[in-house]
């Protein structure tokens, strides 16, 4: 993986740059020594570090568009940055560019239980705006697993998921409005309480960008009346084929659950050393399918899931009967990263998604890729949307092995878009899966993206370096090719 | 006008290109039925998908769908039906407001990113569009999405190509995700004697915990009607309604409707049956109005307020959307200044004007300023720079060319 080489001009004035930038902003918003730059080096996806510029934490909208617009004047780069949980590097910092922190902008500016929105500011956590409405029974449904941590700014830039995805969809089907900062330094308001946009949905496209298309300074999402109860079943089976068909035979049933999450064999097992959430060591493959809503729905729902469970060939079956239990069942799928920690010095998390019915097929490549990086690999799945979570086990001081991990894990990506599914279900592009972009897209399908991107930010000042392999200037991505009197097909009617 | 009907991608990218070399822009379609929602396109030639058409693949078990997108709309719900499936953003019937012989096709449907009432629990046309291949204006066959329910990989394009009117690109083939439909139904009716009472009793009904699928009000002689929506399996829909009539009983006069007659009444609500019965139609001048939901009651008294001189009951309106969605018939191009000044102060949205003769008069769209207008301007040449594709709709090329080059419709 690398980073887009340093351009020397703009480390030589770095001073200079420093003192421009306190002059924009209050003096003790930049971070300019090492100590405390260090916290900046890298985000989620620590395997990889590096020190950026300058660091910049700005408190208002202004001075966010104040530094973007001096930056574009002086064509400084600039990597925005929330919690900095990314999974896939997409705040790790550039050495010549500054690091735009927004953690000051933590405070929910609206609680508007009228029309379910909450306003908050991009650096508030997600799990923060369903504690700000929980008291009155709302909450906010994305719940993507870092959501202690993660941002709800930062969840707009990945478009992030969560376990309830199926039902409730991802950020980008629950923000109402989003405050942003152009690249040219222009503050724009989309969206707000009101549905949908009379012009391009600049919102929708910007949410899951990465940070290359604008900052989000503001943003309104949608919260939804908390289901009157929640209830999950917890089923085993001797393989995960027949785990698979099971998920499918649900789903065409017309029963869309909550969740339905799905383990196998060494994830359950590496769970259960962890946390002793009651799962079965000998099921080849483990559900966990939860059902939300008014009781009386819940409580049918889950008799018609049982019975489908049952009549696919499960070897065992526990439906919650409490709170409790309904929480331990979580217990072991929510802590699979950590217990796969417990076994392995490092891992890799990988976040391909794939066809549901290609889950067999996907499981059988997998084994035999294991085999071949000789590297161990156990898998959590969101079952109900096909996204896979292979976590790969490895060493990483033992020489060669993260490499080895890394080819792994990129075979696995290229076998999910081979099936006809893609590189990141949830996760982002960012530095992690940049130079497999050409797996998914044709090289004219990235040319129209990068054309976009154009749009917003023609020099490419931008988070710079994430998610697009090559990058082309804009003048030659704007330049028509037309070749005269070379048509082929002259049978087709012309104009 | 000319017309072209391609039925294969390779003849739309060979129009597309001889477009380009030529200059000549292209007035993109379906089945048309979607005219009155924007100005005439600056066009000699006329590109319709409509012969581009039928359904690719179908898995009803992965809840995705492949259609190219001159298919009829009527034949996508026919084929879900009989999988018991359906388009959860339930596209609305306009075929009686709008005065068009089909409801149009899958490609307009999304293309003018049109939802019905379920809009407000299950999401708008844009969030089912899982991916898509279309032809840009620039003449290069490109693809974005994929075919999966969970994906981040590259810019979400579908969101740009839903509401973009064929200013970007011509859709082929597109991708959709659908659900199941739901067992049965029940509406709730409570009519109250004013707007400000119905909407508060839409707002209850949807802080409760009873996933309403629709929140409607409508006027008549009687009185003001909010209806509420409660869709799922039997023993819940049941259940809901109890615990809903309970709640709202004290606020009005409370009827139930069971399930036939309420998907008539849905039905009726996302077709704007209370304007057709009436006499209205595109043709005396249709507003679609987005806002902050609790504003409705603030919104229709500033218009009446404003429409006073005439003496009338008030401003003929259908709400939809728990009060986010309004509609106004009967005030035509001339009110646009009053709509659109009445929306600004009771706090934004957007206020979309529909007709049947939309000879540049006002421009359809909310009107774009500044920053946000340029940026919109950037992103339609990002796709199509000669201004091909519908040019002169949504206000992107309006300097560009007078109104007197546009074709007549």
């Amino acid at each position: 993986m690398q980073l887009p080489e340093p351009d020397s001009a703009i480390l030589e004035n770095r001073d200079f740059i420093i003192s421009e930038l306190r002059q924009i902003v209050p003096s003790d918003c930049v971070l300019a020594d090492e100590k405390s730059m260090s916290a900046y080096d890298t985000d989620g996806l620590s395997a990889y570090r590096n020190q950026p510029l300058v660091v910049v934490l700005p408190e208002t909208s202004q001075q966010v568009a104040d530094v973007m617009r001096w930056a574009r004047e002086h064509k400084v780069k600039i990597v925005p940055r929330g919690a900095g949980t990314s999974l896939s590097g997409g705040a790790i910092p550039l050495s010549d560019g500054i690091l735009l922190g927004l953690g000051k902008f933590n405070a929910i500016t609206e609680i508007d239980y009228q029309n379910r929105a909450v306003t908050a500011q991009p650096g508030v956590t997600n799990l923060a705006i369903t504690q700000a409405v929980q008291d009155e029974g709302f909450y906010y449904a994305p719940d993507p697993s870092s959501q202690i941590a993660c941002s709800i700014g930062g969840n707009i830039a990945e478009n992030s998921g969560g376990v309830h995805c199926l039902k409730y969809g991802l950020t980008t089907n629950n923000v109402l409005g989003i405050e942003m900062v152009t690249m040219d330094g222009d503050i724009l308001r989309i969206g707000g309480k009101h549905l949908d946009s009379d012009g391009f949905d600049i919102m929708g496209v910007m949410t899951g960008s990465e940070g290359l298309l604008g900052v989000v300074t503001e943003v309104t999402v949608r919260i939804l009346r908390k289901p009157a109860s929640q209830r999950a079943v917890l089923v085993g089976f001797d393989s995960v084929t027949k785990a698979g068909e099971a998920v499918s035979t649900v789903i065409a049933s017309g029963i869309i659950p909550a969740g339905m999450e799905m383990m196998d064999g060494p994830a359950i097992n590496a769970a259960e050393d962890f946390v002793q959430a009651g799962y079965p060591r000998d099921a080849a493959a483990l559900l966990i399918v939860e059902l939300d809503g008014p009781e009386v729905e819940v409580d049918f729902l889950l008799e018609r899931v049982s019975e489908l469970m049952t009549g696919s060939g499960a070897t065992s079956l526990r439906v919650s009967q409490s709170e409790e239990e309904r929480n331990q069942f979580w217990a072991g799928r929510k802590s699979a990263f950590p217990a796969v920690g417990r076994i392995s010095p490092d891992y890799l998390c990988m976040d391909g998604t794939i066809p549901r019915k290609a889950l067999p097929e996907m499981l059988t490549r997998m084994a035999s890729m294991s085999q071949k990086y000789g590297l161990r690999v156990a898998n959590v799945f969101h079952a109900g949307d096909g996204n896979l979570h292979p976590l790969i086990l490895f060493d990483a001081n033992q020489p060669g092995e993260l490499e080895r991990a890394e080819e792994f894990g990129a075979d696995i990506l290229r076998n999910c878009v081979e099936l006809g599914g893609v590189l990141t279900g949830e996760h982002g592009v960012g530095v992690e899966k940049r130079d497999l972009m050409g797996e998914m897209f044709s090289s004219d399908d990235l040319k129209q993206q990068q054309r976009l991107k154009c749009a917003f930010d023609p020099n490419h000042l931008l988070n710079p370096g994430k998610v697009f392999p090559v990058l082309h200037r804009c003048a030659e991505l704007g330049r028509l090719h037309v070749h005269h009197g070379k048509l082929p097909h002259p049978d087709i009617p012309r104009l | 006008m000319t017309i072209s009907k391609p039925h294969h991608t390779e003849a739309v990218t060979e129009l597309l290109t001889s477009a380009v070399e030529t200059e000549q822009p292209l007035y993109l379609s379906g089945r048309g039925t979607k005219s009155a929602y924007h100005e005439p396109a600056v066009s000699a030639h006329h590109l319709s998908m409509s012969d581009y058409s039928g359904i690719i693949t179908y898995e009803p078990e992965e809840l995705v769908i492949d259609i190219k997108s001159g298919t009829p709309l009527e034949e996508v719900e026919a084929a879900l039906a009989e999988k018991n499936q359906m388009l959860a953003f339930e596209p609305p019937d306009m075929r009686h407001i709008l005065k068009t012989d089909t409801k149009g096709t899958i490609g307009g449907v999304m293309a003018a990113n049109l939802s019905g009432p379920r809009r407000i629990s299950a999401g708008a046309a844009r969030d089912y569009l899982l991916g898509f291949e279309a032809v840009s204006g620039r003449s290069g066959l490109f693809k974005s999405g994929s075919r999966v329910m969970k994906n981040v990989t590259g810019y979400d394009l579908s969101k740009l190509m839903c509401g973009s009117f064929g200013t970007l690109a011509v859709m082929t083939d597109i991708t959709l995700k659908v659900l199941p439909r739901p067992e049965t139904e029940a509406t709730i009716m409570v009519t109250s004697s004013s707007v400000k009472q119905a909407q508060q009793i839409l707002a209850s009904a949807f802080m409760m915990a009873t996933e309403p699928s629709g929140g409607a009000i409508i006027a008549d002689d009687n009185g003001v009607h909010a209806y509420i929506r409660l869709e799922g399996v039997g023993v819940s829909v049941n259940d809901r309604a109890q615990a809903m009539s309970s709640a709202l009983e004290s606020l009005g006069s409370l009827q139930l409707i069971s399930a036939d007659s309420s998907q008539q009444l849905w039905s009726d609500i996302g077709s704007l049956k209370c304007f057709t019965q009436s006499g209205y139609s595109v043709e005396q001048g249709l507003w679609k109005v987005s806002l902050t939901p609790d504003r409705l009651p603030d919104f229709i008294d500033g218009l009446n307020a404003q429409k006073s001189g005439a003496g009338s009951s008030g401003v003929p309106f259908s709400a939809d959307w728990a009060g986010g969605l309004v509609w106004l018939a009967g005030l035509n191009a001339e009110q646009a200044g009053t709509v659109r000044s009445v929306l600004s102060e009771v706090g934004g949205g957007h206020a979309h004007y529909l007709s049947s003769e939309n000879e540049g008069v006002i421009q359809p769209f909310q009107p774009q300023t500044g920053a946000h207008l340029a940026l919109s301007r950037r992103i339609k040449e990002a796709f199509d720079p000669l201004h091909i594709l519908n040019r002169g709709v949504m206000g992107l090329s309006d300097d560009m060319y007078s109104d007197s080059d546009r074709a007549p419709r």
